[in-house]
C-alpha cells in the first residue's frame, strides 16, 4: 500500500514554513554525466570497454582493468538485497525527511548499489530501477516496484524526486493560446487544485475564452511578459500561491537574418522570448524558492517549453531559433541557482508546431495535445528535459553525437 | 510696452488666475494602455513598457529613472503626414520639420456621442456635418476638428478597440466627411478618443481609411487616444500638441492640452 501524500487546502497561516535544504552538490564529472542521462529519464550505466565490466557508482576508469567506461542503456530489473530505515542524521536536508528507507540492490546487470526505496518494496522484491535527480539536481538510483499499483507514483520519498501537478496551484503565463488551455485541461485532469491562466491582454478576446473561464479550477489573470510592471504585480498577488509556473509564451515569427526578417521581429522574439522568460524568473522564483521547502505547500518546479531550434540555429526561423537559445541558456542558469533552494526546473524542447506560424514547416508537427501530455509527464517523473515530437528527438539526438554537424545541417 | 499690454503676460497671467483652465487630454502611457491591432501578419504596434533602471539602489542610490520604449503611435499620440502613403512626399512631412506654428490651433468640437452610444459604428459624413452647422454655427477654417465620442471611458474594457471577428468597431468619419472638411475647412487634422483616426471598419471603405489617406495626403495631421474632449467647449478652445522632434518620425506620443476660457458658460 502506496504511504500517499496528504493534499490540503488550506496550511496553517501561524506555523512558520521550513526552510528547504538540499544534498550536497559535491559530485565528480562521471556523476554529474549521469544526471544527464537521468534528466532524460535514461538509464544508463558505464560498461567497460575492455572487460565489459558494468559498474555503479559512476567513475572515471573501469574498477577491474582501468579500461574506459562508456555510458550503455541496461536492463533497469534488480532484487533488493537488505533493506534499513534511517531516524537520525546530521544531513540538513534528509533531517527533515526521516524515517527515510534506504536498501542494497542487486541489479540484473551485476553491481550491488544503494537505492531509495518506495514504500511497496520489501527485501527480496523484484524492482525497477530509475535513476531520478534530487532536488539538487544530483542523480540517484531509486527503486521501485516492478508491479505497477495505484497511485504508485504518490510515495512520500518518490515525490521528493518528482514533481507530480496532483494538488498543485500551477500557473500558466500564457492562456491565450491552444497550448496553454490543452496544458491547464490536462493539469486539471491529473489533479491539479487550480491552474492561474495568464491573460496578456484584457482588451482582447481569445479563442476558447468562454470556455476556460467557466471551469472551476482556472482563474484567468493578468499577465504580460512584456511589461515587468505586470509580471511583478502578479507575483505580488500570486507568487505565493504558485506551486508549479510554466512558462508557454513564445512569440514566433518566419524570417532570415539578411533577407525576410526583421529587426523588430528580432526585437519582439527577444523581448517575449528571453526577457519575458526573465521576467517570470526574476518575479516569481525567489517567493517560490522560498517556499520550497514547506512541509505542506511546497513551491516545486518552474518548467520552460522552447524551440528545440535553440540547439541548433534554423535559417527561416532565425529569430525564434537565436531567442530560443538564449532561452535555454538562460533556463540552464536559472537551473543552478535554483539548485541550492530545490526548486526544479524543467526544459520542455519542442518540434515545429502544427499552428498558423509554422505553415511553411512540413510534416511532422507537434500539437498543442502533444505538448501538453509531455509535460505532465516530465513533471510526473521528475524529468527535467523533455523532447517533444520527431523533429525534437531527432535534432536533439544528433546534436548530442555531433552538434557543430547538426548545425550545419540546418543550411539549406 | 507694459506687462498688461503685452498679449502673452496677459495670458499666462490668466493661465495663473485659472481664468483660462487648461484641459489635459493626455491618457497616461503605461503598458496596459490599447493600441491599434492589425492583422497578425504585418508588424504591430508595440505596447508603452518601462524598465526601472535604478531607485534609489544599487544601481543609483540616490536617483530614480526609467528606460522606455514604445511605437511613435502609442497612447496619446501625433499622426504626422508621413505616417502615410499618400503623404510620402509632401514637404515638411514628418514630426521633426512640421512648422512648429501648427502645434497650436484652435478646435471645433463636434459631439456625436449620443450618435456613438447608439451604433458602435457611427459614420460622420458630409451631410452630418451640414446638418450640424446650420445647428451649430459653420465649422471655421484652420481648426483642429475634434470629434467628441467619449470612447476614452472605455479605455480599460475590451469595449475601447472593440474587436470583433470581422475586425474593430469604432466611430469615425468617411470619405466625404474627410474631403469636406480638409478641402472646405482646410482643417489642421482630426482629433479623436478612438485608437485611431479612422473608425473600425474603416480598411473595408473606399478608400481604405479614409481619414489616414485624405488627411495625410493633404498635409494635415491626426491625433489620436485623447480624453476630456467632453470638457471642450464647442468654439473657443485652443488645443496644444507637440509631437517629440524624432528625426524623420511618423508621429509621436505626446502631452496634449487645451486652453480653455474660464469663463465659458458650456463647462
Amino acid at each position: 500500500m502506496t504511504k500517499q501524500k496528504k493534499y490540503l487546502t488550506k496550511k496553517n497561516p501561524l506555523v512558520k514554513s521550513k526552510i528547504n535544504h538540499v544534498s550536497s552538490h559535491l559530485r565528480s564529472r562521471a556523476t554529474k554525466a549521469l544526471a544527464c542521462h537521468a534528466a532524460k529519464g535514461d538509464f544508463v550505466l558505464q560498461e567497460c570497454s575492455e572487460c565489459q565490466y558494468i559498474s555503479y557508482p559512476p567513475r572515471d576508469r573501469c574498477p577491474k582493468c582501468w579500461g574506459v567506461l562508456t555510458w550503455k542503456h541496461q536492463k533497469r530489473h534488480a532484487t533488493l538485497l537488505a533493506e534499513t530505515t534511517i531516524h537520525s542524521t546530521t544531513d540538513l536536508y534528509f533531517r527533515e525527511h526521516v524515517p527515510w528507507r534506504i536498501g542494497t540492490i542487486l541489479l540484473d546487470v551485476g553491481p550491488t548499489a544503494f537505492a531509495h526505496l518506495h514504500s511497496n518494496v520489501q527485501v527480496g522484491d523484484k524492482l525497477k530501477i530509475h535513476v531520478m535527480l534530487d532536488r539538487s539536481g544530483n542523480p540517484a538510483l531509486f527503486a521501485m516496484p516492478r508491479k505497477v499499483t495505484v497511485n504508485m507514483e504518490e510515495d512520500y520519498q518518490y515525490s521528493q524526486f518528482t514533481a507530480s501537478p496532483k494538488g498543485k496551484r500551477i500557473l500558466i503565463s500564457d492562456g491565450r493560446t491552444e497550448i496553454g488551455q490543452k496544458l491547464t485541461y490536462e493539469l486539471i485532469k491529473a489533479g491539479a487544485e487550480i491552474v492561474y491562466l495568464g491573460n496578456a491582454d484584457s482588451n482582447l478576446r481569445f479563442k476558447g475564452q468562454d470556455s476556460i473561464s467557466k471551469h472551476k479550477n482556472v482563474k484567468i489573470i493578468p499577465l504580460n511578459l512584456l511589461s515587468t510592471k505586470s509580471v511583478k504585480k502578479c507575483s505580488q498577488q500570486y507568487g505565493g500561491k504558485v506551486d508549479i509556473l510554466i512558462n508557454t509564451a513564445s512569440y514566433v515569427r518566419s524570417g532570415s537574418i539578411a533577407f525576410s526578417g526583421k529587426i523588430t521581429e528580432m526585437q519582439n522574439a527577444i523581448d517575449l522570448n528571453v526577457n519575458g522568460l526573465t521576467r517570470l524568473a526574476k518575479a516569481f522564483c525567489p517567493a517560490m524558492s522560498a517556499r520550497s521547502g514547506d512541509e505542506e505547500r511546497p513551491a516545486i518546479a518552474f518548467l520552460d517549453i522552447l524551440s528545440i531550434f535553440s540547439l541548433t540555429s534554423h535559417p527561416d526561423y532565425a529569430s525564434l531559433a537565436a531567442s530560443s537559445a538564449a532561452r535555454l541558456s538562460i533556463i540552464n542558469s536559472l537551473r543552478s541557482e535554483m539548485s541550492l533552494s530545490g526548486l526544479k526546473v524543467f526544459s520542455t524542447l519542442i518540434g515545429p508546431i502544427e499552428d498558423e506560424w509554422h505553415q511553411d514547416i512540413p510534416p511532422p508537427k507537434v500539437t498543442a495535445e502533444q505538448i501538453a501530455k509531455s509535460v505532465i509527464t516530465s513533471l510526473k517523473n521528475g524529468q527535467e528535459l523533455t523532447l517533444v515530437g520527431n523533429v525534437a528527438k531527432d535534432i536533439f539526438e544528433k546534436w548530442s553525437a555531433n552538434p557543430l554537424l547538426t548545425m550545419r545541417e540546418t543550411i539549406k | 510696452m507694459t506687462s498688461k499690454e503685452n498679449i502673452l503676460i496677459s495670458l499666462a497671467e490668466k493661465i495663473s488666475n485659472e481664468d483660462i483652465r487648461i484641459i489635459d487630454l493626455t491618457n497616461t502611457l503605461s503598458s496596459e494602455f490599447p493600441v491599434i491591432v492589425l492583422p497578425p501578419e504585418f508588424g504591430q504596434c508595440d505596447h508603452f513598457s518601462m524598465e526601472t533602471i535604478s531607485k534609489y539602489d544599487d544601481n543609483g542610490p540616490a536617483w530614480y529613472w526609467n528606460k522606455i520604449s514604445m511605437n511613435e503611435h502609442t497612447g496619446t499620440h501625433f499622426d504626422a503626414p508621413a505616417h502615410w502613403v499618400t503623404g510620402k512626399d509632401l514637404p515638411n512631412n514628418s514630426v521633426d520639420s512640421i512648422p512648429l506654428k501648427n502645434f497650436m490651433a484652435p478646435a471645433v468640437v463636434i459631439d456625436i456621442s449620443k450618435e456613438c452610444a447608439k451604433n458602435s459604428d457611427f459614420l460622420i459624413t458630409k451631410k452630418f456635418l451640414i446638418g450640424w452647422e446650420e445647428q451649430y454655427g459653420q465649422i471655421p477654417k484652420n481648426h483642429w476638428i475634434a470629434l467628441r465620442t467619449d470612447w476614452h471611458k472605455f479605455v480599460g474594457s475590451p469595449k475601447y478597440l472593440n474587436m470583433q471577428n470581422d475586425g474593430a468597431h469604432s466611430p469615425g468619419p468617411d470619405k466625404s466627411a474627410v474631403e469636406y472638411l480638409v478641402h472646405e475647412k482646410n482643417c489642421i487634422g482630426l482629433a479623436v478618443e478612438t485608437v485611431g483616426t479612422d473608425a473600425g471598419q474603416a480598411f473595408d471603405f473606399d478608400p481604405p481609411l479614409p481619414a489616414h489617406s485624405i488627411l495625410h495626403g493633404n498635409g494635415k495631421y491626426g491625433l489620436q487616444c485623447l480624453r476630456n474632449l467632453d470638457k471642450l467647449p464647442t468654439f473657443g478652445s485652443i488645443i496644444v500638441a507637440n509631437p517629440l522632434k524624432i528625426e524623420n518620425g511618423s508621429g509621436s506620443p505626446l502631452r496634449v492640452f487645451a486652453l480653455v476660457d474660464g469663463q465659458n458658460d458650456e463647462l
